[in-house]
């Protein structure tokens, strides 16, 4: 990486899709912003945002239309080389690595790809199969790994020429708990060792957690950008009341009151009501208690709020 | 070895499936050599044995070293590789390459067919003149699965004639009668391809030492180099149409 | 205790008439699938410029190399044997039909059904054998433009029905070899390519039948020397006729045990999905 340079540093990038029926569609318009050195940036955003498209980009897989894109200081037009050798993508699900092939054969065959010798990239295989727990499993054919341990290659293949920048498209879609909670503690290390990574997720919690600063994409467009922290305070007098299994009338008896939240009732039964301020959290309580309700608690908001505050719900909301 | 050729004969040898071509198309000897035998003409064990391993070689380039591109893409390798630093195409030629020396061997089964289970003696008149248009042959036929590779990928529906690659291709390269013996139109494009020029320049080298040897051997290897610089420019386009959201990076 | 009432012979038989109904519907229903794939597998174009180009060039390969042996009658023998080939060459294709349910995972839907097993794949694939009738019908009608093979016109309706018998005879010991071809979906390359070089060698296509031996039992066989006797201007050859419909019968047999048994051992290893 050169020195002083930013990770990551997007700059009005656009990327367009063109041809079909359906016309040219912009999947990243005019978006900027930077992720500097040991940082790690959560990219979040609903199917179809741009996230993956923009992580194509950063690898690159897919040439922007315009704008300038430039990762460890490398342009990635101009220097597409230099940013591939300094770039460890890693993508989420099952695709991306021979499944005949054992976890030993799949990262040989990328150390090789990245340019190391022989003996080199025999050495540094054992070394990260090792960092990440795949000793034992090396000599398997990844077709039988679990999820987890297939993200496990994923990130041993993408560490095995020791990038500057990591990409995590993903990373933990499809995996259970626990394996994912496995996965979030290396992203840990990782970013220990100061590695900048960009990482795209549906996972809000994962994003809270991990990352320094978070972006918010739709429809390609940054809608919003900062820390998670500085996203919430707009949300800082806000609370979420739950009520596990709401009484029949609840919701229309809150609407009826006048003061309370707006309250949405799930499928499963549940009460959600987000309300603002003090006054608004008594007199929703008062009503939900005169309602009958029990088991109410009350949370702070996160950034799945943030993110349903600013992103509209295009795929289950009825037209 | 280097590990694009590990890992191309690791991908081939660990898809049983795509083994039995190795098994049943060297056993077409079989069936040529018991007709030359029912016929009486034992004198013709040679060129048929010529036929079924230049029809091995062919049927492999055209069902399986050309499927690489394809497979990294069911695979979702595809995305991945484009992202190394290395180049994907040098690694992917190098694969191809390896993919097709796999059906090389099959020489030898034939002529142990030939020689132990049928007792006909399989000799070569013109042994360097025949290695050197089997090698000759042979660099041809990377090339062509690596434009038929890059063809699968660049044109939606291509492979619906993969089937179309093989009994037409055998006829117009004259792995049985010579090509000239084919109508005019399809005799003129046969002596354009290498595969004609190779199978023919191998043929005659099992008689006697091939007439006019170093011309023919020119022109097989020019038009050999020339189906690998068309297979490598189309695999250059490929990979600059998936850059460019051209082609899909995975199935 | 009462006697059990027995239903009279008219309700056993309308019994047995809906059950037959009903399967008959199932059939109906599983060819008719079966052929949307058939459909969508080919267009036009590619049928005709992929498949059946790819099929004539096949037949004029091996005829040139009875021209190349220069024994009189060789390139007419090999011609006629290689055209009739493609009948049981196209009905090898329900192996792989078979194989590609499993990895579409409709495989234990079909299983699932209240229809027999056999029947059910035997409709789902049976587009095969119609493509491969089409195909060796094509090519032996087109023998004089391919390799100079005369093939009288009035021969042409008495071959179509032995190579209908012919495919239907392959489509069986298809059928017989699917178990395996799900089971271990790496081997269906071996068992297609298996069969067609026992065809090529024992059934008389491209070399003159000892009699007996396993040709005897293979499709086919007596099928192609009843096609060999019409093109020569022959009677209709009964014989052939009924020897390739006993092959027939006990391949359809050999399938009727083989297809349920591999299933319940697919089930039973959770190999059907």
């Amino acid at each position: 990486m050169t020195a002083a340079s930013p990770g990551i540093e997007v700059t009005d990038l656009v990327r367009v899709y063109r041809g079909g029926k359906a016309g040219s569609r912009h999947a990243l318009d005019g978006i900027s912003f930077t992720v500097r050195r040991g940082e790690t940036v959560g990219l979040l955003g609903p199917n179809g945002a741009g996230k993956t498209t923009l992580a194509r980009v950063l690898s690159t897989l897919l040439t922007p239309t315009s704008g300038r894109v430039r990762v460890a200081g490398y342009d990635v037009v101009a220097q597409a080389r230099q940013v591939r050798a300094s770039i460890g993508l890693v993508l989420g699900g099952e695709r991306g690595l021979y499944g005949r092939l054992t976890a030993d054969q799949n990262v040989r065959y990328w150390a090789a790809m990245c340019g190391l010798g022989r003996r080199e990239g025999r050495q540094r295989t054992r070394e990260v199969l090792r960092e990440l727990g795949l000793a034992e499993h090396a000599d398997r054919p990844v077709e039988r790994f679990s999820r987890g341990m297939l993200q496990r290659v994923h990130l041993a293949r993408a560490l095995v020429a020791d990038p500057a920048v990591l990409v995590l498209d993903e990373p933990t879609a499809g995996m259970d708990p626990n394996a994912a909670f496995g996965f979030v503690e290396l992203v840990r290390q990782l970013q220990e060792r100061g590695t900048t990574i960009l990482l795209t997720t549906h996972d809000m919690r994962e994003a809270q957690e991990l990352s320094h600063r978070v972006v918010l994409l739709d429809q390609g467009r940054i809608v919003a950008a900062g820390r998670p922290a500085e996203l919430l305070s707009g949300l800082a007098e806000h609370r979420v009341v739950s009520v596990a299994a709401a009484p029949a009338g609840a919701v229309e008896r809150l609407a009826a009151a006048g003061g309370t939240g707006t309250a949405v009732l799930d499928r499963s039964g549940e009460l959600r009501c987000t309300v603002s301020g003090t006054h608004q959290l008594a007199r929703t309580l008062a009503v939900l208690g005169e309602a009958g309700c029990t088991g109410i608690s009350i949370s702070t908001p996160g950034l799945d709020d943030v993110y349903r505050s600013l992103i509209p719900d295009r795929e289950f909301s009825v037209r | 070895m280097s590990e694009h050729v590990r890992t191309a004969l690791l991908l081939v040898l660990r898809r049983p499936g795509v083994l039995s071509l190795l098994v049943f198309v060297p056993l077409y000897s079989v069936v040529f050599f018991t007709v030359v035998r029912q016929n009486g003409r034992p004198d013709l064990a040679a060129t048929v044995a010529l036929t079924s391993f230049v029809m091995t070689l062919w049927s492999h380039a055209v069902f399986v070293s050309s499927e690489a591109v394809d497979h990294d893409r069911a695979e979702g390798m595809l995305e991945v590789l484009l992202a190394a630093p290395r180049s994907y195409a040098r690694s992917l030629i190098l694969r191809i390459a390896a993919t097709e020396a796999v059906c090389l061997p099959a020489a030898a089964e034939i002529a142990l067919i030939g020689g132990w289970g049928f007792g006909f003696p399989l000799r070569m008149a013109a042994p360097a003149a025949f290695v050197a248009a089997l090698l000759l042959t042979f660099a041809g036929t990377v090339g062509s699965a690596i434009l038929l590779a890059s063809l699968f990928v660049l044109i939606r529906g291509a492979r619906t004639y993969q089937n179309a690659l093989t009994y037409p291709c055998y006829l117009l390269a004259g792995l049985v009668v010579p090509a000239s013996l084919l109508p005019r139109p399809l005799a003129a494009v046969s002596h354009g391809w290498f595969l004609a020029w190779g199978a023919d320049l191998m043929r005659d080298a099992l008689h006697a030492v091939p007439a006019e040897l170093p011309r023919r051997l020119l022109v097989l290897a020019v038009l050999a180099a020339g189906q690998n610089l068309a297979g490598v420019l189309f695999m250059r386009r490929v990979i600059r149409r998936a850059r460019d959201g051209g082609v899909a990076l995975h199935a | 205790m009462p006697e059990p009432i027995s239903p009279t012979p008219s309700r056993r038989a309308a019994r047995w008439l809906r059950a037959a109904d009903r399967q008959l519907y199932l059939f109906q229903i599983g060819v008719s699938s079966g052929f949307v794939d058939y459909r969508r597998m080919f267009t036009w174009k590619s049928w005709l410029f992929g498949w059946v180009l790819r099929l004539v060039a096949q037949v004029a390969f091996f005829a040139s190399m009875g021209r190349l042996l220069g024994v009189p009658g060789s390139q007419d023998y090999l011609a006629l044997g290689n055209a009739a080939l493609l009948g049981p060459l196209g009905a090898l294709g329900v192996v792989s039909t078979v194989a590609a349910e499993r990895r579409a995972g409709t495989l234990v839907l079909l299983v699932l059904s209240r229809a027999a097993a056999l029947p059910v794949l035997a409709a789902r694939g049976l587009y095969w054998a119609f493509d491969a009738v089409l195909t060796a019908t094509l090519a032996t009608a087109l023998l004089p433009v391919i390799a100079g093979t005369a093939v009288p016109f009035a021969a042409l309706p008495g071959i179509f029905c032995l190579e209908v018998l012919g495919t239907v005879s392959c489509y069986a010991l298809a059928l017989a070899l699917t178990p395996l071809g799900m089971r271990f979906p790496e081997t269906r390359g071996y068992l297609t390519s298996g069969v067609l070089v026992l065809l090529m060698l024992f059934s008389g296509v491209n070399t003159r039948l000892t009699g007996g031996g396993p040709g005897s039992v293979l499709p086919m066989t007596h099928a192609l020397t009843g096609i060999r006797q019409l093109a020569a201007g022959g009677a209709f050859p009964w014989p052939a006729l009924g020897g390739e419909l006993l092959v027939w019968g006990g391949w359809i047999l050999a399938a009727a045990v083989m297809v349920p048994w591999g299933l319940r051992r697919a089930a039973r290893s959770g190999g059907l999905g």
